[in-house]
């Protein structure tokens, strides 16, 4: 890989995924090397030599696009050759694709999504961890029905199948968690399945998206959907979780699987190209930039940046494509990245690029909908990648969770019968199974722990006094022994009678100093909303708003939202 | 005239000034609508309610509530194409202006490696979405002068290759896409001799029902909802009277311009 983080060294875990908390290993980053020789093209391997593609230039989606400039410029068609001269002849390419039948319209049900491998938009997103300004912004877009341009798809036929498995293969064969590394790469909670042969990608029952759809598909009556991933999205990444996000929180208004519009790309033996890796970067980067003009935005010209570095030789990859075809566009973008790769950061930030806890836009969200990281996902950070192998001592500190305990409280779809939400769960990790396992196969709702009772209470009793938790709190095994307890926060603004907009203007979530509980030394969490703008005059901290009364209107909020965690503080 | 730069509209040429003195006014009209003033109060345009683009969009979304999409803007468009109050056009270069309610006002050389990026995308051939326009209708006032670098090109070229010399009207204002407008012309411009005919550039036209134009209203708020994802503060440089203006009139027509 070129550029200053070449000599540097690449830092011993590599981080591109969509999903906040999860590392993508430093061995299964991609190296590109262009071949030349009887059949030119370029091969993408593994460090340890596993080839996860090889395309010929022939069969590049790049050189068909190319080649269709060719024609039209040679075209006898005056209007032909306009447009070959055009800046817009991408699109008279798509156009043109679909007018052959290579590229097709259509509305897809929101669980065959996801994002494709290349696409350069990585921002992390985690649906309980919305915390960036354009994203949120993106969510008002799509509440309020002002989204535009349908995204770019490409067919995840079984070919891309199978290079997808063959990543977690690696993955695994390092000792990471397969799975994890998939849901990193293209953020819906996947697995794998298949053999060579018949590879595909498949949403888990984790995924919220497709536990939605299931769930909907339950209340309904309807078939269940096998959660096969059949499209990797080139261009649309934000917008689609935007989506996400807003229709997991609205499951009972549901008349349909909620689709979403989009260009196909079609895929397969019969197309006569491949979408293959520059081919997509290519697209997903053109796509970004005319749009929005994203690329002219410092911000996500170095996330895309970020993104590509972590690919070595793409953009040697990218100068040789441009040169051989003969293409402005590509070498020029290659030569963009190489200067930005020389100007920008030096070091590749190991942190996600999330704001501060002080720097939540809630935005067009409302209040339910901001959440900050979880300690589960920060904790994770901390310790880096986990292994499959967790120590032994940490197993056995795990509390006991209950049937009604054992699932994230986070995004809740319940049941009309139930009393109780039931809750999805953010992809957990491996080694947390067993004790989920055994929790549910005991199928007895066990006691919860007072340790984590007091934890609570001393949280409330210190920072929210006189305030007694009621009920909408669920205890969520997190990592280790880390417990996350959280409010139903949607249930508790249905009780106060206010409605998420009502609150988004007033609060944000912050952290607060640690929690001694009863003489014990605890690292505790309390996240709580806070007043916007206002700071103890004292000590400069944000104020944590009362939890019985809003500070601008001075209407009675109860219960209010929070997360709490903790764990020793000698760990 | 004050030298402070807030008594300005911000200008997308670098180097010209538009006093604030010339900004226009708002008036809402009874029965709904809204009237265009000058700042004696000249009414320089009326929309009533009819002509009001957001009014139609309004009773669209409410006629598709049953269908959540969140694309709903893409669908109105499709309804705007087979009501034939929008349509794909691939419109000269020369004819296409930046509308006065565009929130992108950044000169396009303020900032010359962002602005490069986005020219060598044109060069490239690499744009993919097309304009969004509404036709002028100033009935062909409005005339680009040949001290204009895209006419002047244009007319160049119509006199190189022995073509007709376009009258240089301004027929359509681009309510989305001003920097790739900027981009494409200066693009283009230099590179006069390998022109095959007369640039044109991928727009989606939309008009009012009633009227040749999409309301001024209307224009800024599909600009902004354009914009809003990837810039957070386009609006910032709107001159406070008129994004204040523009506020003013958006709540008494009971439309949420939450982006203003």
């Amino acid at each position: 890989m070129n550029g200053s983080n070449s000599e540097g060294g690449l830092p011993e875990l590599l981080l591109l995924p969509r999903r906040p908390g999860i590392r993508i290993p430093r061995e299964v980053r991609l190296i590109f090397e262009w071949e030349e020789g009887k059949e030119e093209g370029y091969v993408v391997r593994f460090p340890d030599g596993t080839v996860f593609s090889r395309d010929p230039l022939k069969r590049l989606f790049w050189k068909h696009y190319t080649e269709f400039l060719k024609r039209l410029e040679k075209s006898e068609d005056e209007s032909e050759k306009e447009v070959g001269d055009s800046g817009w002849a991408l699109r008279h390419y798509l156009r043109h694709l679909q007018r052959i039948g290579l590229v097709k319209e259509e509305e897809v049900e929101i669980h065959e999504l996801a994002a494709h491998m290349f696409n350069v938009r990585h921002m992390p997103i985690g649906l309980n961890n919305i915390d960036d300004a354009a994203f949120n912004r993106l969510v008002g877009l799509a509440r309020d029905g002002m989204l535009l341009y349908p995204l770019i798809v490409v067919e995840l036929d079984p070919d891309m199948a199978k290079k997808l498995k063959l990543l977690a293969e690696v993955a695994k064969k390092y000792g990471y968690n397969p799975d994890e590394v998939l849901t990193g790469v293209l953020w819906r909670i996947v697995r794998a399945e298949g053999d060579k042969k018949e590879a595909k990608i498949v949403a888990t029952e984790d995924d919220e998206v497709y536990s939605a759809v299931l769930e909907f598909c339950r209340r309904k009556g309807k078939g269940r959907p096998d959660g096969t991933i059949k499209y990797l999205i080139i261009d649309g990444y934000q917008r689609y979780v935007a989506y996400c996000y807003l229709k997991l929180k609205e499951l009972d208004s549901w008349k349909a699987v909620p689709k979403v519009p989009v260009y196909v790309i079609r895929s397969g033996p019969n197309v006569p190209f491949v979408m293959d890796p520059l081919s997509v970067i290519l697209l997903s980067l053109k796509a970004n930039e005319s749009q929005r003009d994203l690329f002219t935005d410092e911000r996500d010209l170095e996330a895309f940046t970020r993104f590509l570095r972590h690919f070595e030789g793409v953009l040697e990859a990218l100068e040789k494509l441009g040169a051989k075809l003969n293409h402005i566009g590509i070498a020029s973008t290659g030569r963009v990245i190489r200067a930005q790769l020389s100007e920008g950061p030096s070091v590749v930030s190991e942190e996600s690029p999330t704001l501060s806890q002080l720097e939540y836009q809630i935005g067009y969200i409302g209040a339910e909908a901001v959440q900050p990281p979880t300690v589960e996902e920060k904790e994770r950070e901390e310790r880096g990648w986990m292994r499959r192998e967790e120590p032994a001592i940490k197993e056995a500190a795990r509390p006991v969770v209950s049937e009604t305990q054992k699932i994230a409280p986070t995004l809740s779809y319940a049941p009309a019968q139930q009393q109780t939400p039931v809750q999805m769960p953010m992809s957990p990790p491996a080694s947390a199974q067993p004790i989920r396992e055994e929790a549910q196969r005991s199928g007895q709702p066990q006691p919860v722990q007072l340790d984590e009772i007091s934890v609570l209470s001393a949280a409330l009793n210190q920072y929210f006094a006189r305030h007694s938790p009621q009920a909408h709190y669920y205890v969520f095994q997190g990592k280790g022994i880390d417990v996350r307890l959280e409010y139903n926060l949607k249930k508790a603004l249905e009780s106060s009678g206010l409605s998420g907009r009502s609150l988004e203007i007033d609060i944000r979530y912050t952290n607060i100093p640690d929690l001694p509980v009863k003489g014990m030394q605890l690292r505790a969490r309390v996240y709580v909303p806070v007043a916007w703008d206002k700071y103890c005059p004292s000590c400069g901290h944000l104020i944590v708003l009362s939890p019985m009364r809003c500070v601008f209107c001075g209407e009675v909020i109860s219960p209010l939202p929070y997360v709490v965690s903790y764990r020793p503080a000698s760990t | 005239m004050s030298a402070d730069p807030s008594d300005y509209v911000p200008s997308r040429r670098p180097g010209i000034h538009i006093p604030v003195e010339i900004l226009p006014t708002f008036k809402v009209e009874e029965g709904g609508g809204y009237a265009v003033c000058s700042p004696d109060g000249t009414v320089i345009a009326r929309y009533p309610p009819e002509n009001v683009l957001l009014v139609e969009f309004a009773g669209f979304l409410k006629r598709q509530e049953s269908d959540d999409t969140a694309w709903m803007l893409e669908r109105f468009i499709r309804h705007l194409k087979a009501k034939n109050l929008a349509w794909d056009e691939e419109v000269p270069i020369h004819e296409l202006a930046v509308h006065p309610f565009h929130v992108r006002y950044a000169p396009p050389d303020e900032d010359a490696r962002r602005f490069s990026s986005l020219v060598k995308l044109a060069k490239g051939r690499l744009l993919s979405n097309p304009l969004i326009v509404t036709p002028s209708g100033t009935g062909g006032l409005l005339v680009a002068t040949e001290d204009d670098e895209v006419y002047s090109a244009v007319l160049e070229f119509c006199r190189r290759k022995g073509l007709r010399r376009p009258d240089g009207r301004i027929e359509y204002f681009v309510i989305d896409g001003f920097r790739r407008l900027a981009a494409a012309s200066e693009a283009f411009s230099s590179d006069l001799g390998s022109w095959k005919g007369v640039p044109t550039i991928p727009s989606i036209v939309i008009r009012g029902r009633k009227g040749v134009s999409a309301d001024v209203l209307s224009a800024a708020f599909l600009s902004l909802v354009l914009n809003v994802s990837g810039a957070p503060d386009l609006t910032e440089r709107l001159p406070p009277s008129l994004r204040d203006g523009l506020r003013q009139l958006a709540k008494v027509l009971g439309i949420q311009l939450d982006w203003l």
